[in-house]
């Protein structure tokens, strides 16, 4: 079933962005920048998926992924469009995933990681003849297989019947 | 076409327009920041602030590492006591066994002292099991095959008598310890040369010296040991030792306490007297 959006209050999801936005800027201690998870990413991918109403607004998004690019020093406004189609993908496609068993959910977040950050490295190719780095890729999707742990975690504070 | 429709169409087309808008936005920023290097200056200067930042936090980023550190070094220093603890547990564990088998060297040691500076017949024997009952003081030990150990030969530790063979039958012989309250041993004190009988009062580590005059010279401390009266026994081997007398008012005899020579609890292994007889098993003490 689906989460109880209604319960998730602003100010959560405002501090678990602010808390994604920090790790993604400053990096995890220990993993290296090319396979580390992009923290902000998964935090507004998760949100945008089940946050209903309450998920982070367009612009937002947009500044915040300014905020990491100039914070990391890659290419500007990279981050930016990564969080937009993040954004755009979950709310297209929000109703529907809610809908599927936790397997599908799994493939389509790993998809959805892949298929992007496919399409990043893509972008900044037509632009910058850099070699494609697929242990990043490879990471990414690696990444999007947290969710059952967000799920087993929303499961248990925001949902009345439980996951499906 | 319902109006519902028409909103649910308008808002998916703001949704889009938005979405190409940010989308573009995004493209070009890339576009500028990667052909035409337009944000280096920018970049340039974000970086000196970082380096700032980073400058600026630096004794408070010390001072944290250090809190950090103190947690740590507490938690591992826990963690070691933890493991301290449990090597102690195991070493005190070997060290009670370590001082359990010294004892025992020792006792052995004494028996075969005893046995070496002694001309008679004598046999080792081990305990094997021993009542605990107040009412009945007895061991069960066990002899090598063959010895001749049989009803009546007394036992022996290093430091004094121990009890009498009640009955042997193939390897093990029930011995009555001489605390027993159907124990009697026909004793001489030592200093005086008074003769006596004592008797078990049940208890392993109490004997009684029973029908004694009241003038009858006998101090605390005085050494008893047997009399061999009888020609059955060696004399001289120790019994005990006088821990208190009390005179009893309507009694002409005095209530004397021994505390046994021998350790009636914890040995293990003690000596059979089968032999000859003599008085040179036992050299008293000053």
């Amino acid at each position: 079933m689906a989460v109880l959006p209604q319960k998730v209050s602003n100010k959560k999801i405002a501090w678990s962005i602010a808390v994604g936005l920090l790790f993604s800027t400053v990096g995890l201690s220990g993993i290296s920048r090319s396979i580390a998870p992009d923290v902000l990413a998964l935090v507004i991918f998760y949100w945008a998926l089940i946050g209903g109403d309450v998920r982070p607004k367009m612009s937002i998004v947009f500044l915040l992924g300014l905020i990491v690019d100039f914070a990391v020093g890659g290419a500007i406004g990279i981050h930016s469009l990564k969080y937009v189609l993040l954004l755009a993908v979950a709310v297209r496609l929000g109703n529907r995933f809610q809908m599927c068993i936790r397997l599908k959910k799994i493939a389509f977040i790993v998809l959805t990681f892949v298929v992007l950050e496919v399409i990043l490295r893509g972008v900044v190719l037509m632009f910058v003849k850099t070699p494609m780095d697929i242990k990043s890729v490879f990471a990414a999707a690696m990444w999007g297989l947290t969710w059952p742990i967000v799920e087993a975690v929303l499961a248990k504070n925001y949902s009345r019947i439980g996951f499906k | 076409m319902p109006i519902a429709t028409n909103a649910v169409k308008r808002g998916k087309m703001q949704f889009y327009a938005k979405l190409f808008v940010y989308l573009g936005l995004a493209c070009c920023l890339i576009f500028f920041d990667l052909k035409k290097q337009s944000f280096s200056s920018i970049k340039q200067e974000v970086s000196h602030f970082e380096y700032f930042v980073v400058d600026a936090l630096l004794p408070s980023k010390d001072w944290v590492e250090q809190f950090a550190l103190y947690f740590y070094s507490k938690g591992k220093l826990a963690q070691e006591n933890e493991t301290l603890r449990g090597d102690q547990l195991l070493k005190d564990g070997r060290l009670q066994t370590l001082a359990s088998v010294e004892r025992r060297v020792e006792e052995l040691q004494a028996l075969l002292g005893l046995y070496q500076r002694s001309a008679f017949s004598m046999h080792a024997v081990t305990v094997i099991t021993a009542s605990d009952s107040p009412y009945e003081q007895t061991l069960k030990v066990r002899f090598e095959d063959g010895a001749p150990v049989k009803a009546g030969d007394y036992i022996i530790g290093a430091r004094g008598l121990v009890g009498q063979v009640l009955h042997a039958e193939g390897v093990v012989a029930a011995v009555r310890l001489i605390s027993d309250q159907r124990a009697s041993v026909h004793v001489q004190i030592l200093r005086t040369g008074f003769r006596g009988v004592v008797f078990g009062r049940g208890g392993r580590g109490s004997l009684e010296l029973k029908f004694v005059p009241e003038e009858t010279d006998i101090e605390v401390g005085d050494v008893l040991v047997t009399s061999g009266l009888g020609g059955r026994h060696p004399y001289g081997i120790p019994v005990g030792a006088v821990v208190s007398i009390e005179g009893a008012d309507a009694s002409i005899f005095s209530t004397i306490l021994l505390k046994p020579l021998a350790n009636l609890n914890a040995n293990e292994d003690f000596l059979a007297l089968t032999g000859a007889l003599g008085n040179d098993l036992f050299v008293p003490d000053n």
